[in-house]
């Protein structure tokens, strides 16, 4: 459903990037439940869910850095022998906030509102 | 609201969340937890790193009821000034600023110190820690802290040192750590006053000459015949020698009866054929730090198990000297000091200038130490080398078979002294260690023999307390008193010229004095072999104006072959002191320019012992015709960077020396677990240091040519120094063939002799670039090994008549942060031979509070 994609990108990325920014980035995965909970749905939705909340935490990298954090993750690089500058630990940093968002949003709409059984355009599961 | 559960997608989901939060908050290998390590807003993506921006800083600083006025100046060349009204603000501030700037590097000096190092970087600290308990350097550190008057200036000193730096601490965010805590999730913790000691003992130790060179010459008196024992390691090393006091400047310290009449220096004191073992050898070999060779893969070695090889303090050699009269030609005296260290990113120095009321002093000092160590003030100017002094002996216990909780000694049955320890590990379970203490020292071994080692850093010194004293001394003779009265272990070579010109050298400290034995090798523990006391203070060597008007030492001997008393006897080769001594009192009219040059003096003095002799024996063999030949006779034995022959010189000696002592160690069954290229002793690298096999070449090729030690004992070829060096040759042309091709321009010194800055952590990848260097291990601009990351810490010259243009440069910079342009900013122009002026009068933004004690200075 359209407007809950919309939702969840207006909502997550700014809640990942918060989160990341002014309590601590994991959290990002309470939010991303709460989305699920609420937004339902499942693969598509995970999926947007999984990339906007790397999208924020992105962003919280890269908004506030002053240098000194790129150069820090270079240097990580640099000391454990790790070519590419900051390309191993940004992928880390952006797969980890992918999975959290993913698999916390899978974990929400896990428990739908109402009883409803999934989203207009998904086919419903069986009940358990 | 109703809701409804999808159970086995919200159990899948669930296990799936749960999985992946429990992996990112576990270490990982080497990796830290990552959830903490990569969070935005506190893991390496966040850092707000302490900003170095050049220029003045005004401050007040308030503590209990009382105000302070401090200025900071900082400057681009690895110093920073600090003026404060009050004494207490200005260490405080030099306690905050070196957290500020060496966070990592005081932490890891402080938790090596105190051997908790395995608590950081995991089992691989154990070497350390261990050795670190042993020697008891907490406890040690405990009992000085405790001698310690409250109301003395050392105290007051140390105090305020330790609360600037836990100040910084204490404001220090998670997100504002340091990559290495980062990395190896540490938190900084406080200091105390304790721990500044116990940094001081680790100084010392590692500044402490004999180590374990008895060890080595035990082993060699069990492996070897006698007679070439007594050939290849002399009581008194062979060859030309300029003693640093010799009887002739100084005679009255020599108009006494000492103890070397009643010592065997050539018989072991103690058979006992597997009391050495490699084992033993390893126990006390350099006490490990946090240099590493590791190439700069990703593994468990550099993140969390630093390797551990040398402890950058590790002293290899130095010059420094003073002139006045004669060699000035007016009535001032001059100073120039390079201690010979690791050169390493950051630095082991750190320099500030310290004024307050009644000091202003300028110079270097290590992490973790208040005050300046070397340098120099408006009065005095100073410098050290190491003493070469034996300070470590060993001694056989006879343990109680029955209990091995007790040893013999006079006679008696007395109980070891031992202390339980319990060393964290990180990542593992504690380490338990039982440190045993005797009458004569503490137990480095247990099995197959009891050795303990003795140390004169076994007794509480304050060695800090001379620190801070000399730093206010107003002449040679009060820096001598301070020298004196404070400055115990780690004996060093104190050169000082002051303002009225005078100058001394006084290698002042405790020499122990036992009453028979052989101290060169393991002595019984039976008690007539303990320490009886140490050389009074009045029979020290030292020297003070003397008549040739000069000063100098580089290692070499401290005194001439008739002291009454023995002192050691492992000492440089020479040869740095033999061009010192050569310049020195061959040459006059010396300024600062001049004492830069030689400085800077690449010159290798061996090529006037070697050279001429291997080109005669090229010469007598027909072997006059070829290019290396040519290369050979036209050089005049400098080290630059565009010299062939250089080149082919240093890989020459070495074959030389390898060819002839090599034969040697194979038949007496010398191999590298004793030591054999690894250990000087035994024929060790350029790299490590030189040993007396050197000298005995020296001595041979000079004035023995044909002597007996020249044959082959492996194959009973007759041999003399004409065909060993003709042979060694040949060895050298072959391999610099083969590896560097036909001679030309690639053979040039420049091209396969570099220096570099090593990581002072380990981490390879924190390393700077190589440079070509000129120099080597023998020139006074020293630089051990092919790749060096040994040599001149630290270069001052100063004009005592004209204090405030006084020159000095270390490499590295200030910052330990490796993204930082102060990191490593000084390394170039250090190796180009730049100095900087120290106080930086000529720039008008400086404050005139430190040009205080100085023309057109103000009270800070």
């Amino acid at each position: 459903m359209k407007v809950n994609r919309q939702i969840i990108a207006i909502l997550q990325i700014p809640a990942s990037f918060v989160l990341s920014v002014y309590v601590f980035w994991i959290v990002l995965a309470v939010s991303a439940g709460v989305l699920g909970l609420y937004c339902g749905g499942r693969k598509l939705n995970s999926l947007l869910s999984g990339v906007y909340s790397a999208i924020g935490v992105v962003l919280a990298v890269f908004v506030f850095d002053s240098g000194n954090g790129i150069s820090q993750a270079s240097l990580f690089s640099s000391a454990a022998g790790i070519p590419g500058g900051i390309g191993f630990p940004i992928l880390l940093t952006i797969l980890i906030a992918f999975f959290l968002g993913l698999l916390a949003y899978l974990l929400g709409s896990s428990f739908e509102l109402g009883g409803s059984s999934g989203t207009a355009n998904e086919k419903p599961e069986k009940s358990q | 609201m109703q809701i409804a559960v999808k159970r086995k997608r919200g159990i899948a989901s669930l296990a799936g969340l749960v999985v992946a939060i429990v992996i990112i908050s576990i270490p990982l290998g080497p990796l830290p937890p990552l959830s903490g390590f990569l969070s935005p807003n506190n893991g390496i993506w966040h850092a707000q790193l302490p900003p170095y921006a050049t220029g003045v800083q005004y401050l007040n600083i308030t503590q209990n009821g009382s105000s302070a006025s401090v200025v900071i100046y900082r400057e681009s060349d690895g110093f920073i000034g600090i003026a404060s009204d009050h004494n207490w603000s200005l260490y405080y501030e030099q306690g905050y600023l070196q957290a500020e700037y060496r966070l990592e590097q005081l932490e890891f000096l402080k938790l090596a110190s105190i051997g908790d190092l395995s608590s950081l970087i995991g089992s691989g600290g154990l070497p350390s820690d261990n050795f670190a308990r042993q020697i008891e350097d907490l406890q040690v550190a405990w009992q000085e802290y405790k001698s310690l008057p409250k109301s003395s200036y050392t105290y007051m000193a140390l105090n305020e040192f330790v609360m600037g730096i836990n100040h910084y601490i204490s404001g220090l965010s998670p997100s504002n750590y340091p990559i290495l805590f980062k990395i190896l999730s540490y938190t900084p913790t406080a200091w105390n006053i304790t721990d500044v000691f116990a940094l001081q003992q680790i100084f010392l130790w590692e500044n402490s000459a004999g180590g374990t060179t008895p060890l080595n010459f035990n082993y060699a008196l069990q492996k070897m015949n006698s007679t070439v024992v007594k050939a290849f390691y002399p009581a008194y090393p062979a060859g030309i020698q300029h003693p640093i006091v010799p009887e002739s400047l100084n005679p009255s310290v020599y108009n006494f009866t000492g103890n070397i009449g009643n010592l065997s220096l050539y018989s072991p004191s103690y058979n006992y054929s597997s009391a050495v073992t490699t084992s033993t050898l390893n126990s006390v070999r350099e006490f490990p730090g946090f240099q590493t060779s590791t190439s700069g893969v990703p593994s468990d070695q550099v993140l969390k198990s630093l390797n551990l090889q040398n402890f950058p303090f590790h002293d290899l050699g130095s010059n420094n000297w003073a002139v006045n009269g004669n060699k000035t030609g007016s009535s001032g005296a001059l100073v120039a000091n390079d201690p010979h260290l690791s050169t390493t990113v950051p630095s082991i120095w750190i320099g500030f200038q310290l004024v307050s009321p009644g000091q202003n002093v300028i110079g270097v000092t290590f992490p973790g130490f208040p005050g300046i160590i070397l340098g120099h003030n408006q009065a005095v100017g100073w410098g050290a080398t190491n003493g070469q002094v034996q300070q470590t002996y060993f001694y056989a216990e006879t343990a109680n078979s029955s209990n091995p909780w007790q040893y013999y000694m006079n006679g008696t049955w007395h109980k070891f002294s031992v202390i339980n320890e319990s060393v964290p590990v990180s990542g593992g379970s504690p380490e338990s260690l039982a440190v045993e203490r005797a009458a004569n020292g503490v137990v480095i071994q247990t099995s197959p023999a009891t050795i303990a080692m003795d140390w004169t850093g076994l007794n509480p010194t304050d060695e800090i307390q001379c620190f801070l004293n000399i730093d206010r001394a107003g002449s040679v003779l009060q820096f001598k008193d301070n020298i004196s009265e404070s400055f115990k272990v780690a004996i060093q070579n104190w050169a000082v010229a002051d303002s009225h010109g005078n100058i001394g050298i006084f290698p002042f400290g405790d020499y122990p004095v036992i009453e028979k034995g052989n101290p060169r090798g393991i002595l019984p523990g039976t008690g007539p072999y303990n320490w009886v006391g140490f050389i009074p203070q009045n029979r020290e060597p030292y020297l003070y104006d003397p008549s040739n008007g000069f000063v100098f030492s580089s290692n070499q001997i401290t005194v001439s072959s008739n002291y009454p008393y023995y002192i050691g006897w492992d000492y440089e080769s020479g040869f740095r002191a033999d061009e010192s001594y050569t310049v020195l009192n061959s040459t006059g009219s010396y300024d600062l320019a001049k004492m830069q040059e030689m400085q800077l003096n690449v010159h290798d003095f061996s090529t006037n012992v070697f050279l001429g002799p291997l080109i005669k024996a090229l010469q007598d063999a027909g072997m006059s015709g070829t290019p290396v030949f040519s290369t050979l006779s036209s050089w005049n034995g400098n080290f630059t960077l565009n010299s062939t022959a250089a080149t082919f010189y240093y890989f020459w000696l070495s074959q030389y020396l390898r060819d002839v002592f090599g034969p040697y160690m194979k038949k007496y069954g010398i191999n590298s677990s004793e030591g054999f290229n690894s250990s000087s002793f035994f024929l060790g690298s350029d790299a490590t240091y030189h040993g007396p096999l050197v000298e005995d070449l020296m001595n041979w090729t000079m004035n023995y040519p044909g002597v007996q030690w020249f044959n082959d004992p492996v194959t009973g070829q007759t041999r003399n120094s004409s065909t060993v060096m003709i042979q060694a040759f040949g060895e050298t042309e072959s391999y610099l063939n083969s590896t560097y091709g036909s001679i030309s321009s690639t053979w040039a010194w420049g091209n396969i002799h570099k220096r570099q800055l090593t990581s002072f952590f380990g981490v390879n990848s924190f390393n700077t670039q190589e440079l070509p260097s000129a120099g080597d291990s023998n020139t006074l601009d020293a630089s051990y090994g092919l790749i060096s990351s040994f040599g001149p810490s630290w270069r001052q010259v100063v004009n005592m008549s004209d204090p405030l243009n006084g020159m000095g440069i270390y490499p590295g910079g200030v910052s330990e942060n490796p993204s930082s342009q102060y990191y490593n900013n000084t390394f170039i122009p250090w190796n180009n031979g730049v100095y900087y002026l120290l106080i930086p009068y000529t720039d008008t933004s400086l404050p005139a509070q430190f040009l205080y004690m100085y023309n057109g200075g103000t009270s800070p």
